[in-house]
């Protein structure tokens, strides 16, 4: 990874400030103008390094306090059809094809986010009747031990 | 508190923050505020922990960084402990106590393959627990924000 791009990235992982002009904040510690900042996260963006500039919430808080992993068995032929139906459902806010394992044969993970309980087990029978998987477990969040945000500088160095 | 308006305002509001030089400027325009209020709003929102922080949403394959979602069987009596050491690698941004046998969830990511492992079998060592899932991603069908439903 070339410095420069490293330096770039580590800066932005900090969170942008609650000021009138963020990106100036960022560019000033960096030792660049605003506007090269700027395009350089244009660039990130057009490359895919960077999603989108994300304004990130708190789930809890927006309501949505029922939420459950819920993992499935699909035939492998049959992988494809529902990571494509389950990720459909607006309430799915994640859907990944995972390893299985003999002792842990479940293949593919959707998160669930609901406002209630109810609401979450509704959903939760209407993506098994839809996809026709019938083999699930619905693991309830009970406990958040730990929720940060990724620290590349952590991560890559 | 946050203002009955501040509600409506989140209903609005887009996950994409925008780019641009002054940008909760251009967020102001579209809400019909000033720019001082929509800063106001956010440092409300933020205090309510309603809103977490405005970053970039980085791609981390792009970044060479791998992840993995573990799944651990922790007895009750070593629970503590296990989430003391997990907890303390930086390389960890989340993890749940969840129902059923495996009951320990944490994702975690490293430059490397091989540091990815190098942390998992010092969990192991730590915390004396063998029964552990490594559950690589194989496809990401989907992964959006939960402000997006």
């Amino acid at each position: 990874m070339k410095s420069a791009f490293r330096k770039t990235i580590f800066a932005l992982t900090e969170p942008l400030a609650l000021v009138p002009a963020p990106y100036a904040a960022v560019a000033k510690r960096l030792g660049m103008s605003e506007q090269k900042l700027i395009s350089r996260i244009a660039e990130y963006q057009s490359e895919g390094i960077i999603r989108r500039m994300g304004i990130v919430y708190g789930h809890f808080k927006m309501g949505y306090s029922a939420n459950a992993l819920v993992v499935w068995r699909v035939d492998e032929a049959q992988l494809e059809d529902a990571g494509k139906i389950f990720s459909a459902f607006t309430a799915v806010t994640h859907c990944y094809a995972r390893q299985a394992y003999p002792e842990w044969p479940y293949n593919l993970y959707t998160m669930v986010h609901a406002k209630s309980k109810k609401q979450c087990q509704m959903i939760i029978r209407e993506m098994s009747q839809k996809s026709r998987v019938g083999e699930y477990k619905v693991l309830s969040t009970l406990k958040e031990f730990k929720k940060i945000k990724s620290d590349l500088r952590e991560i890559l160095t | 508190m946050i203002t009955s308006k501040d509600k409506i305002l989140l209903k609005k509001l887009q996950p994409e923050f925008p780019l641009a030089s002054r940008p909760f400027a251009v967020l102001a325009e579209q809400a019909g505020l000033s720019e001082k209020d929509m800063i106001a709003a956010f440092k409300r929102l933020q205090k309510e922990k309603i809103l977490r922080y405005i970053a970039p949403m980085f791609d981390m394959r792009k970044l060479s960084i791998v992840s993995s979602l573990i799944a651990m069987r922790v007895p009750l009596n070593k629970q503590k402990k296990a989430v003391q050491v997990i907890n303390a690698y930086p390389n960890v941004s989340h993890n749940y106590l969840r129902a059923g046998e495996y009951n320990v969830w944490f994702t975690v990511s490293a430059a490397s393959e091989r540091k990815l492992k190098r942390i998992l079998s010092d969990i192991r060592k730590k915390t004396g627990i063998d029964a552990m899932l490594d559950l690589k991603t194989r496809k990401v069908f989907k992964s959006r924000a939960v402000f997006d439903l």
